[in-house]
């Protein structure tokens, strides 16, 4: 893809207010996703400081540090910060700060709605985090609230079912926000199939969000009247059936896991062909291949709930529509792999963290496949091999994919150059811990140590320490990434304009100074 | 000031699409969440 070069004037009169007015008020895009970006950040410290907590109470058997009903809340709301709080987030900050830039369009379509949207949100984790400390303690039924345990919560309950509509609230604004931007602020010339593939994933995961939130809000509405208004949607001794919540929750839930996968996939999808000098393999089948995951991922939910007991018609369906999405999936693996093939590859940051994503992703995925199958999945199921097999896709999968994001578009961002040694000890050191973290789980899964518990048999030690270890060591590396970043955002080497080798960049936001100025594309530049 | 900075750079053509299609979307969210509570409804009849 080639664009006129566009005009970039310099307008003082528009530039950001001045002090805290600047981070309420902004309706500037980049603004909006370093915001975005930073409460991500805040939030994977609060989420990773209570995997901490469950790591160092699993550290050996028997209760050292807290109590079980505590350990139940920090396996609770650690997973629903780092879902909605953390990984959420900073795919759609990245979506602000780039999807305009990407498509040569001067801001988000609706910029007061996108200031709105990421208040809620701030709005929403404080309420949860608050509902830590009110009586009776803090959801504590899994990130999944399954009735009738949610049920038992204190007055914790409400709050955390307000956080979670307000978080919903904001990401189906979010994703409205993106659809309206895509569909209608395109620069001339940029047809669908031109636009670079984090355009196209961020689209298609808009749509999924739009089509999932609402559904995860109405089953949360319908617990939050069993508890308060005596209804019994999901109460058996009234009619109700506590499968349905399960079948709701999963409806939302899988495509919950592509909503967070699937602009990883865009990210990588950048960065592997930027880095092997090579344009993108198969570009059309990509974007085949994103929709059709999509689409897929609505098609599957029960296999969350093998045991639940279905027919073995249902289950037959289900284990083989969830075998159908590894084609797809295969499809983009082969296709990066293909763009590396005879690729002038070079292993900056960024490159790094998106090989490292294509191996450890596909090791998370290959587990997913050994759990589709049904009858093997009633051994699996509610054991630490899950555990294994979920972090594997969304820490070394989706986390991996943000950093390498991070890496790739700071210098554009900041328009300085970070530390490429202390960026590239900070992947090696993530890297082998987030093996020496996770990869034991799958040992102690397969000899049966069921999840969400705080203690365990004396069968399961060794490979328990080995695992906290590597937690440990994982979350202490991060430290590394926020001084990195923090180093870069205050000074340091000039980054040009292309940052990268030029041959490489081809997309718009290439085309725009580092930093990028404050208003971008005024004028649409024209694509050729 | 930064306010509205999308609104200056378009014609009145593409904003009629965006409140159009922002209309859309949002009435769309809102009825796949009144569906799936009266889905719940319609299962908890004893």
């Amino acid at each position: 893809m080639s664009a006129t070069h566009a005009a970039h004037g310099h307008h003082d009169d528009h530039g950001p207010a001045k002090g805290i007015a600047r981070w309420l008020t902004t309706t500037n895009h980049k603004d909006i996703g370093t915001m975005y970006l930073v409460f991500s950040l805040v939030m994977f410290l609060i989420g990773g400081a209570m995997a901490l907590v469950i790591r160092a109470e699993l550290f050996m058997p028997g209760m050292q540090l807290v109590d079980p009903g505590f350990f139940n809340t920090m396996t609770t709301v650690h997973a629903l910060i780092m879902v909605f709080g953390a990984v959420m987030p900073a795919t759609v900050g990245l979506a602000n700060w780039m999807i305009p830039l990407q498509i040569g369009a001067p801001d988000m379509a609706l910029p007061r709605m996108n200031n709105f949207s990421f208040w809620l949100l701030v709005a929403a984790f404080s309420l949860l985090i608050l509902s830590l400390f009110m009586p009776g303690g803090g959801p504590a039924a899994g990130w999944t609230l399954y009735p009738p345990l949610v049920l038992q919560t204190g007055d914790a309950l409400p709050l955390a079912i307000f956080a979670i509509h307000l978080a919903g609230a904001s990401s189906i604004m979010g994703s409205i926000n993106i659809i309206v931007t895509i569909m209608n602020l395109r620069a001339p010339g940029m047809t669908l199939l031109k636009m670079p593939l984090f355009v196209w994933t961020w689209l298609i995961t808009a749509y999924l969000l739009i089509a999932v939130m609402p559904v995860f809000a109405g089953a949360v509405t319908m617990l939050l009247t069993d508890h308060f208004f005596k209804t019994t949607f999901f109460t058996a001794a009234g009619g109700g059936d506590p499968v349905l919540y399960q079948h709701i929750f999963w409806f939302f839930g899988h495509p919950e896991v592509y909503i967070m996968i699937l602009p990883a996939f865009g990210i990588v999808s950048e960065i592997i062909p930027t880095f092997s000098r090579k344009p993108l393999f198969g570009y059309d089948s990509m974007v085949y291949a994103t929709a059709s995951i999509a689409f897929l991922s609505f098609i599957v939910w029960a296999h969350h709930m093998f045991t639940v007991g279905m027919p073995l018609a249902g289950e037959m369906f289900f284990m083989l529509s969830t075998m159908l999405i590894a084609v797809p999936t295969g499809v983009k693996v082969f296709n990066w792999t293909a763009t590396m093939w005879k690729g002038s590859l070079s292993f900056e940051p960024p490159m790094l963290f998106a090989l490292a994503f294509l191996f450890l992703f596909t090791i998370g995925g290959f587990s997913g496949l050994m759990m589709a199958i049904a009858p093997v999945d009633f051994q699996y199921h509610d054991t630490y091999f899950i555990v294994a097999h979920f972090h594997y896709v969304l820490v070394p999968g989706a986390v991996f994919a943000i950093m390498a994001g991070v890496y790739f578009w700071l210098p554009k961002w900041t328009g300085h150059m970070y530390d490429m040694k202390l960026a590239k000890l900070h992947f090696w050191l993530s890297a082998i811990f987030v093996n020496v973290l996770f990869f034991p789980q799958h040992f102690l899964g397969l000899a049966g140590m069921p999840r969400r518990i705080p203690d365990y048999s004396t069968q399961f030690a060794d490979w328990n320490m080995v695992s906290s270890i590597g937690a440990f060591g994982f979350g202490l590396s991060q430290l590394l990434f926020v001084y990195i970043v923090w180093n870069c955002a205050r000074g340091g080497a000039k980054a040009t304009q292309h940052v990268w080798d030029d041959a490489r960049t081809v997309s718009l936001e290439w085309t725009v100074p580092s930093p990028a100025p404050y208003h971008t594309f005024e004028e649409a530049p024209v694509v050729k | 000031m930064s306010e509205g900075r999308a609104s200056t750079g378009t014609t009145a053509e593409q904003r009629r699409r965006i409140r159009r299609t922002t209309i859309l979307l949002v009435l769309v969210a809102l009825g796949i969440y009144v569906a799936f509570i009266a889905s719940g409804v319609m299962k908890a009849q004893p």
